[in-house]
């Protein structure tokens, strides 16, 4: 008898651990689905600042990664005119933070990537 | 004395001589084509708005101060409508394409909300072109109608 309470609450445990091994973790916020190699570029030299919860809330605010699925259309339009245009001029990433980062520097062929990315995007957003 | 003289002298003949130094004039002719005004065809007082707190450093006409014929204050406006036209100029509105008119009317709400805009040093002179909280309010809800208007090609 008391085997058989041992054995149904051992099944009962580990079912318990089954269902919570199963059950899907919370939804993460909703990311963008940029192409890869954009992708892989905004990570590296962009999102330290401009992701929610980086320390740089002026950043932040003026434009977040993590939001971008919420953005209005025009503002995603204009942040796309904005992330090619400072890139491009190099005034993103800032120097005094590539002078501790140095690594977070973006190549010419880097730019390129971004812009191209950039035009064709804010393209297919006002079609 | 003499000393005294001589450097009086040098100062008054430098002020002179940079007078020569005489940036061009901002007086290009309207084009109704491709101003912002006539483009969007804005409404009144709205219009004079922009005319009155931005066209001056953001088009192709400047309405010049007095002192604007006197360096050095000549060749610090010239910097600062040069710079502002690089970074807009509402007489050329028409040749920008969407994306970028979209960018700018986000802008201009953003920059006049956070009242980066007009200058400073602008409004120290032209204390009517401050924009009130109307006119802001105004301008804003104006360029997000107009912005998706582009964008959804209306």
């Amino acid at each position: 008898m008391k085997n058989g309470i041992r054995i149904v609450l051992t099944i009962l445990l580990i079912h318990t651990m089954m269902v919570k091994g199963n059950t899907s973790p919370p939804p993460a916020e909703q990311q963008a689905d940029f192409p890869k190699k954009v992708s892989v570029i905004l990570t590296n030299s962009c999102y330290d600042c401009h992701t929610t919860g980086a320390k740089a809330q002026k950043a932040v605010d003026a434009l977040d990664f993590k939001k971008w699925e919420e953005y209005k259309l025009t503002k995603k339009i204009t942040l796309l005119t904005k992330i090619c245009e400072v890139v491009e001029k190099g005034d993103m990433p800032p120097g005094k933070y590539l002078k501790q980062h140095p690594e977070k520097a973006l190549s010419a062929s880097d730019v390129k990537t971004i812009c191209n990315w950039t035009k064709k995007e804010s393209e297919k957003l006002i079609k | 004395m003499r000393k005294r003289r001589i450097y009086l002298v040098s100062v008054v003949a430098v002020l002179i001589l940079i007078q020569f130094i005489r940036p061009d004039k901002n007086l290009g002719e309207p084009d109704p084509e491709t101003d912002f005004i006539s483009v969007f065809l804005v409404p009144d007082t709205m219009a004079t708005a922009f005319l009155n707190s931005c066209y001056d450093c953001h088009s192709n006409n400047t309405n010049y101060p007095l002192y604007s014929n006197l360096a050095p204050f000549s060749w610090w406006l010239n910097r600062h409508i040069e710079e502002g036209k690089a970074h807009l100029n509402f007489s050329s509105w028409g040749i920008l394409d969407k994306a970028q008119k979209i960018t700018q009317l986000d802008q201009i709400c953003e920059e006049i909300t956070y009242r980066t805009m007009p200058l400073n040093s602008y409004l120290w002179i032209h204390r009517s072109s401050k924009l009130s909280e109307q006119d802001i309010q105004a301008i804003c809800e104006w360029a997000e109608s107009e912005s998706l208007k582009i964008l959804t090609g209306e």
